[in-house]
């Protein structure tokens, strides 16, 4: 009973993932709603992401060096950081911050839409629910990722050189050189392609559970804690992947 | 049938109608029509299937078989769009009432017709809101968010956004439901000059008696899935039906 009730999820999932893409190329696209939700969300986050981005940064940096220096590459910490911030680290606490504060934040307000029949207004007034709530938020999500992916690599970054300089005092000029000689952009491109990603998913998991709750209260709560336990699974599982394709291009 | 109602036009028809949960029938192969200019009162106990009906009747939920035509089109066999064009003639007023809790009452009023017509106004559309609120007594709530009004107002409100659309047929889901009397008796004032402004068709939903008494030209008793009376209320009320029995035993209390 179990597998079949994963098997008829599964499909159910393969159909709303298919009606969006079908909404997004099936103008007109709900430009103002996707600009607004992508401001919300990127106002939102902003806090959370410079916290733990910041963090991140010095606790990466603190933990590298001693191994760095037990080889006598001290001077390779810029080096080191920017890669592992840029293409790893950077992108995956972005991802699962925001897996766990957008994902719950869609779930939980679409679920309490859906419950109180607010969704079914809108279909009965033909306002076109899914692409005004589901689409715009899942396109919002896609856009918004990269650019706080950006935002967070850069507050690691600087993280990392306010930790370096109590090692050894080096400027901040020396320090971005260091981080721009060492980072490619296939490092670039590929984090912001990852980042997309993850966006993208966040907002359909946040979006299919959200949209399709049920059982009153109790429904919103669980939709809410199962878009954020399926999108941070997600975000590991399109990293791992992610990873691999890279592969054939390093 | 008598023959003026055979002379008369059905907008709404339910043709053996059939739907189930599981195992749990609900709409046991229903038929019954909705004429133009009526209102029509669908009695019935709490989990009778009566939301269900009206819900089978804007395409929210799919019967298992039987056929449903409005205003003429088969809504079994309607693309998302022809859908949406019954759906702007139809007027649906929640138990709930459904408002948007993220929007102001204008922004409310204001969404269904901006979804609808992406070619308005909004000197219009502010005309059309202050028109609807105006009818219902509620203009002073405009900039005021759902929240922070009563259960009658947000009926009240949520009448008013489904008649943004002029809708040709009203459905009301429990429009007194866990209303007090006076409350109860002004929704069902509204329902009345509803009818007689915008000449509507209605589907009421209901378990209160005084709002069938109220507001119905013809009320039928929807019990086991079945619609197994039909009448004028005074029809019913002067021979009740053993169904009805207890509805009308309440009343006398």
């Amino acid at each position: 009973m179990k597998v079949k009730s994963a098997l008829v999820q599964v499909a159910d999932g393969s159909l709303f993932l298919a009606k969006i893409f079908r909404h997004i190329f099936k103008p007109p696209l709900e430009i103002k709603e996707i600009i607004n939700q992508a401001y919300k969300m990127g106002v939102k986050s902003l806090f959370l992401i410079s916290f733990t981005s910041f963090l991140a940064g010095i606790v990466f940096t603190k933990q590298s060096q001693p191994s760095l220096a037990s080889f006598g590459a001290e001077s390779w910490l810029p080096s080191l950081v920017s890669q592992a911030v840029v293409r790893s680290l950077g992108p995956l606490i972005t991802g699962l911050i925001c897996a766990g504060k957008l994902g719950s934040n869609i779930g939980a307000e679409l679920g309490s839409m859906r419950v109180t029949e607010q969704i079914d207004a809108m279909e009965v007034s033909a306002s076109r629910p899914f692409s005004y709530l589901v689409v715009s938020r899942v396109l919002a999500t896609t856009l918004v990722l990269p650019i706080l992916v950006v935002y967070a690599d850069v507050i690691s970054l600087f993280g990392s050189f306010v930790m370096v300089n109590t090692f050894r005092s080096t400027s901040l000029l020396l320090y971005l050189g260091e981080v721009v000689d060492s980072v490619t952009f296939l490092d670039i491109n590929a984090s912001m392609i990852k980042a997309a990603l993850f966006g993208f998913a966040i907002g359909c998991i946040g979006g299919y559970h959200g949209y399709n709750a049920s059982n009153g209260t109790t429904g919103v709560g669980k939709a809410a804690n199962t878009a954020v336990v399926a999108s941070m699974l997600s975000i590991f599982i399109i990293d791992l992947i992610m990873l691999q394709f890279l592969n054939f291009f390093r | 049938m008598s023959e003026s109602e055979q002379d008369r036009k059905a907008v709404v028809i339910f043709d053996d109608v059939s739907k189930s949960f599981g195992d749990l029938v609900i709409l046991d192969n229903l038929s019954l029509k909705l004429y133009d200019g009526e209102n029509l009162v669908i009695l019935g106990k709490s989990g009778a299937g009566k939301s269900v009906l009206i819900k089978c009747l804007v395409g929210l939920i799919k019967p298992d078989a039987g056929k449903i035509t409005v205003l003429g089109r088969d809504m079994m066999n309607l693309t998302e769009e022809e859908l949406n064009e019954v759906r702007v003639q139809i007027g649906f007023s929640f138990q709930g009432s459904a408002l948007y809790d993220s929007m102001t009452i204008y922004e409310n009023l204001a969404f269904p017709l901006r979804r609808t017509d992406s070619k308005i106004k909004e000197d219009e559309i502010e005309a059309r809101v202050r028109e609807r609120l105006e009818e219902v007594g509620l203009l002073k709530t405009i900039n005021q968010v759902p929240a922070e009004l009563s259960g009658g107002m947000k009926k009240r409100i949520g009448i008013a956004r489904t008649l943004i659309l002029n809708p040709k047929i009203m459905l009301y889901d429990e429009p007194t439901a866990g209303l007090d009397p006076e409350t109860a008796a002004d929704i069902n004032d509204l329902i009345l000059q509803v009818h007689k402004v915008h000449k509507t068709s209605a589907i009421i939903i209901t378990h209160d008696l005084s709002c069938a008494h109220a507001t119905a030209d013809r009320i039928v008793g929807l019990f086991d899935g079945h619609n197994k009376i039909e009448g004028t209320y005074d029809a019913l009320r002067n021979n009740p039906p053993e169904e009805l029995m207890s509805f009308f035993d309440y009343i006398k209390i």
